[in-house]
């Protein structure tokens, strides 16, 4: 079947697509889906928020640019959590359902993406700031790849939050997940953090399993996550990780006061939303009123964002959770010096049916990634694979290496694969 | 926490709806009162981290860049200008 037809039924059936070109650029070319919080020449960028309507880069993000130059062809945009901000894509003015079941969620942010991959078998860019590869890898049962911090250019990505935002991929396979960040990683003049990778480390051949984390895991994916553990045969051994919940309230601190600085931009004047005024309206009235549409989730963080830098609790709640984040690191990296990596579920349970989602409150979905945070908060590479199933859902198993030692996640990655 | 809400709405140019503010005042109490179990942890010793690994400060040559067409999206212009609303009243 003609792949743009294949894109508009998923697009139909799934709702995982924000925009379909008329037609392929170019003849003969691979193709590739991009998150919608990535700029794309001549398409349209909203990256989930109605804040952004209108708005068409008239750039291509570096990622792009290098998917483009090594004879790949943008053939849709996906649907995401608004700005990011979720952990199963309900976020937002358009929300994607899991091919698996379309009763479920995708998981978030990049909901489209692993959902656009599911049904159509194309590879997508997409990206994580605390885990939004993972999330809808696992549930969609898909490979997602986040890479180290600085790996790859941020350069047109529409940012969450700066200090934690990476550019990952997604796809069917391990093999192609990895050729694909190959192509789109690389340093960066338009962005200073973007770095040269450290040299690979020596082997070890054995890996750690975190206490916490797993504890914190449904028990059917948590036995199904065992079995990807016995089948590929490797030393595992388990650590415990004390901060585990600390990561999980520093990441969200650092994350919303990140993201309440980086949205104060939109005004609606120079791009997206752009309102009608009138002759007595002033500036800051028009400001108000175009920031209203901003969605539920994204109003909270900015809120909490706001309070969480502000005069008076800036040490309580920024300061403190940015030095929480230095234990993290230490307490992961230490770990590291005796093992290759960790190895952990993907998420703690199976994608849920919208209709249990309703019932979480805002904390208890934020609890939900307790698999992710840690890792995206120290900037650590990772994959998750899909490992078998639970009552028909897809599980994930989630495996982390030490920062640019992607070749070694890659390596694990494959011997899950094959053993599935 | 209402008082505190209003403030910081203010300052991220949010008008909120009174349904809003009623539903956001506990749950951001319920929040921040997690967030505080960061209390318990001992950071007397410990630099805090801005970046998950080191970044080094780059420069460039003082150099005019020239940007992608960064007005094309504003739809009011006039005369060459970009046109907002006032700015006093």
């Amino acid at each position: 079947m003609d792949a743009l037809k294949k894109i508009i039924e998923a697009d139909e059936k799934f709702n995982c697509c924000t925009y379909v070109p008329k037609e392929i650029e170019g003849s003969g070319k691979k193709l590739v889906s991009a998150k919608d919080n990535l700029c794309v020449k001549g398409m349209p960028a909203q990256a989930g928020s109605k804040i952004l309507e209108g708005y068409v880069p008239p750039f291509d993000a570096t990622v792009v640019e290098r998917a483009k130059k090594a004879g790949y062809a943008v053939c849709a945009k996906t649907v995401m959590d608004e700005f990011g901000f979720g952990t199963f894509n309900v976020n937002t003015y358009k929300v994607p359902k899991n091919p698996h079941d379309p009763t479920r969620a995708t998981g978030g942010s990049s909901g489209g993406s692993a959902c656009l991959v599911a049904a159509t078998g194309i590879p997508s860019i997409a990206e994580s700031t605390g885990g939004s590869i993972t999330a809808p890898s696992a549930f969609c049962g898909v490979v997602g790849v986040t890479p180290t911090y600085g790996l790859v250019s941020r350069y047109g990505l529409i940012d969450y939050a700066n200090s934690l935002d990476k550019i990952g991929t997604m796809a069917t396979t391990v093999t192609e997940a990895f050729s694909l960040l190959d192509t789109i990683k690389g340093t960066d003049k338009k962005d200073s953090t973007s770095t040269q990778p450290a040299q690979e480390k020596k082997l070890k051949n054995k890996i750690a399993l975190p206490k916490e984390i797993w504890e914190r895991t449904d028990e059917r994916t948590r036995k199904q996550c065992w079995k990807a553990i016995d089948a590929m045969g490797v030393e595992a051994e388990e650590v415990s990780l004390k901060h585990v919940d600390s990561a999980l309230y520093s990441y969200y601190i650092i994350a919303m006061a990140e993201a309440s600085t980086n949205l104060a931009k939109y005004c609606g004047l120079r791009y997206g939303l752009q309102n009608e005024y009138g002759p007595e309206e002033t500036y800051t009235e028009y400001f108000t009123k175009t920031r209203n549409a901003f969605g539920e989730e994204a109003k909270r963080r900015l809120l909490l964002g706001s309070f969480a830098r502000t005069s008076g609790y800036r040490g309580k709640y920024y300061e403190k959770a940015c030095k929480v984040r230095t234990l993290v690191i230490g307490e992961l990296k230490n770990h590291l010096k005796e093992y290759d990596g960790f190895l952990t579920p993907s998420m703690p349970a199976i994608a849920p049916k919208f209709s249990e989602i309703a019932k979480l409150s805002p904390l208890q979905h934020y609890r939900m990634d307790v698999c992710t945070v840690p890792f995206n908060l120290a900037g650590l590479p990772h994959a998750s694979v899909p490992f078998g199933k639970v009552d028909g859902m897809p599980v994930g198993v989630q495996i982390i290496g030490d920062h640019f030692q992607e070749k070694t996640v890659e390596k694990y990655a494959k011997i899950i694969e094959e053993r599935k | 926490m209402k008082k505190e809400l209003e403030r910081i709405a203010a300052q991220q140019r949010l008008q909120l709806s009174e349904e809003e503010a009623g539903k956001f005042a506990p749950q951001l109490e319920e929040i921040t009162k997690a967030f505080s179990e960061l209390d318990r942890v001992d950071t007397s010793n410990t630099k805090p981290s801005f970046h998950p690994i080191e970044i080094e400060t780059i420069f460039r040559e003082d150099e005019a860049q020239t940007p992608s067409k960064p007005t094309e999206n504003h739809q009011r212009k006039e005369k060459g200008y970009l046109k907002g609303p006032r700015i006093l009243k």
